[in-house]
């Protein structure tokens, strides 16, 4: 086992997080809202806040990531950024998608795989991790559509080990389509094998309508929970030398963001906490200042932030493509917290290194094409993949980087080496 | 990952490197043995000490299976952007980066599970 201060403060803060949902909810309701989870659907948007209370998400969400932890601990994965923008992703998406069975049979798919190429399953870890974006297949088979609870749970878990399986390969092609400039690479992974899936069901005339779970109210836990995650990282960032840890900090704004950037390894850990803290309460503001209902999804938006502030995103590289999303929404004349806008804001900023590399311009561009996008692109897979902004942003990636890549070799435009 | 396909991903990569720089002079060799194989390139860039620095900070992290499996399938497939050593340290079994008279060099040693790194005169830390 890694025996690393990191891994006890993320196993220590799931922890905190359980009891804060067995303190603040009825304890019979956490349980019976956590079992209700397991077994209900999943597909987006499937709020768990709205379908098994607060308590249950809660509980299910910090169980799913210290299972990710255990896996991680098991195969003696040294703590990096990636490390912390898997946890938090799984974190944020146990909240409205992600749930025990559907995750265990995806990560045993990817696991066969690696047996399959003769690869060490610890080389396929991450995307086992960040593969849980097909997770919504599982129940949808298991608990939508089939009507004997025994076949389909043996049909849920075959078909959920066989796309695991193929999760690999198909994953590190998308990597190489958009060059690491659309940080859920699995999202583009997932919206990509979820065409082939969605078809197959529609073809086998299963109706794939998108669930509509969204609860309108907000929560109030997340003034417990998302400030105070964030106090917590920027006092650990700060600890110590707070001088050196703030220019250190301004240095990590620097970076451009681009797959795989570990900051924790090319800046340092202190920096990247402070990252993390900063970059989170800035969106969570945001968050209340459009009136954003804070449910499952908004959250797991916020969490997702977090995470990928340790391996990719900063404040330079993200303000521009949020900018582009809120400034096409305005024109388009959306409300700026309706469900998908408020959600594209959060995870428009998958195209972070877009802005951090080829600057302000392309990041706005990014930002509107991405928008104008992702409110279809859920419902041309029957929602079936989590990930939905990360496949939009695969898509606006790689067409960005064809159409940079095309003028560059014309010498039409230089970019700076 | 085939050691062909792999040896052309990091050649590829490193050539990238080296090339940004708009060198004059850019010299690959490569040594084969049984278990393993050494790469020596060579350019004749002048480097700042800082760079030289970061450039030892970036490929000094060590062997990382479980970013390399995943992220290290970018090393040579470059479009756009800069060239990343990082990428080629994680996947190797060393990676060292020395100033020459003229300019840089780089020494990387690739081998299996066998390889015996005595045989390759990998300098002692």
């Amino acid at each position: 086992m890694v025996k690393d201060y990191n891994y006890h403060i993320l196993i220590i803060y799931f922890i905190a997080i359980i009891l804060l949902s067995f303190i603040f909810f009825d304890f019979y309701d956490t349980i019976n809202g956590f079992i209700k989870i397991q077994a209900s659907a999943s597909r987006l948007i499937a709020d768990y806040f709205a379908i098994a209370g607060i308590g249950g998400t809660l509980l299910n969400a910090s169980v799913l990531s210290l299972l990710s932890i255990f896996l991680l601990l098991l195969l003696k994965v040294k703590i990096s950024g990636a490390v912390f923008a898997a946890v938090f992703t799984i974190f944020g998406f146990a909240l409205f998608g992600k749930n025990i069975p559907s995750i265990l049979s995806l990560w045993f798919g990817v696991f066969i795989s690696s047996r399959i190429t003769k690869k060490r399953f610890i080389e396929y870890i991450f995307i086992a991790l960040f593969g849980s974006a097909l997770c919504p297949v599982f129940s949808l088979i298991s608990f939508e559509i089939s009507s004997n609870p025994l076949i389909g749970l043996l049909g849920g878990f075959l078909f959920t080990v066989m796309i695991g399986m193929f999760l690999p390969p198909v994953a590190i092609y998308m990597l190489r389509l958009h060059q690491g400039y659309n940080l859920y690479n699995i999202g583009m992974t997932a919206g990509f094998l979820s065409l082939f899936i969605s078809s197959i069901l529609r073809n086998l005339k299963i109706d794939l309508k998108l669930l509509e779970f969204w609860s309108q109210k907000s929560s109030h836990i997340d003034i417990f929970i998302v400030p105070l995650t964030c106090l917590l990282f920027i006092i650990l960032g700060l600890y110590k030398k707070p001088k050196e840890k703030i220019k250190a900090f301004i240095e990590l704004q620097s970076e451009t963001g681009r797959l795989p950037s570990d900051f924790i390894t090319s800046i340092s850990k202190e920096a990247t906490f402070l990252n993390m803290g900063v970059l989170t309460l800035i969106f969570y503001i945001y968050v209340i200042i459009t009136k954003s209902p804070t449910n499952g999804p908004v959250l797991g938006g916020l969490f997702t932030i977090l995470g990928f502030a340790a391996f990719g995103k900063n404040l330079r590289n993200s303000i521009p493509v949020v900018i582009g999303v809120i400034l096409t929404a305005l024109l388009l004349q959306i409300e700026l917290n309706s469900p998908s806008i408020i959600l594209a804001t959060l995870f428009s900023t998958t195209l972070a290194p877009i802005a951090g590399t080829f600057g302000v311009i392309a990041g706005l561009i990014a930002g509107s094409l991405h928008l104008i996008l992702v409110q279809f692109t859920a419902g041309w897979v029957g929602g079936i993949n989590l990930y939905n902004n990360g496949f939009a942003g695969g898509l606006v990636a790689t067409f960005l980087v064809a159409i940079i890549d095309w003028l560059e070799n014309a010498s039409i435009v230089k970019l700076k080496r | 990952m085939k050691q062909v396909e792999m040896i052309v991903k990091i050649i590829s990569e490193v050539a990238h490197f080296i090339l940004q720089e708009d060198p004059n002079r850019m010299v690959i060799s490569l040594h084969k043995e049984k278990d393993g194989i050494h790469l020596a390139i060579l350019d004749d860039k002048k480097r700042s000490k800082k760079e030289i620095e970061n450039l030892k900070r970036t490929i000094s992290i060590g062997q990382r299976p479980e970013l390399s499996g995943y992220y290290g399938n970018l090393a040579g497939n470059n479009l756009l952007g800069e060239a990343r050593l990082d990428l080629i340290g994680w996947q190797v079994k060393y990676i060292d980066l020395n100033e020459t008279r003229d300019g840089l060099k780089i020494d990387i040693w690739v081998g299996s599970e066998d390889f015996d790194k005595d045989k390759f005169n990998i300098p002692k830390k």
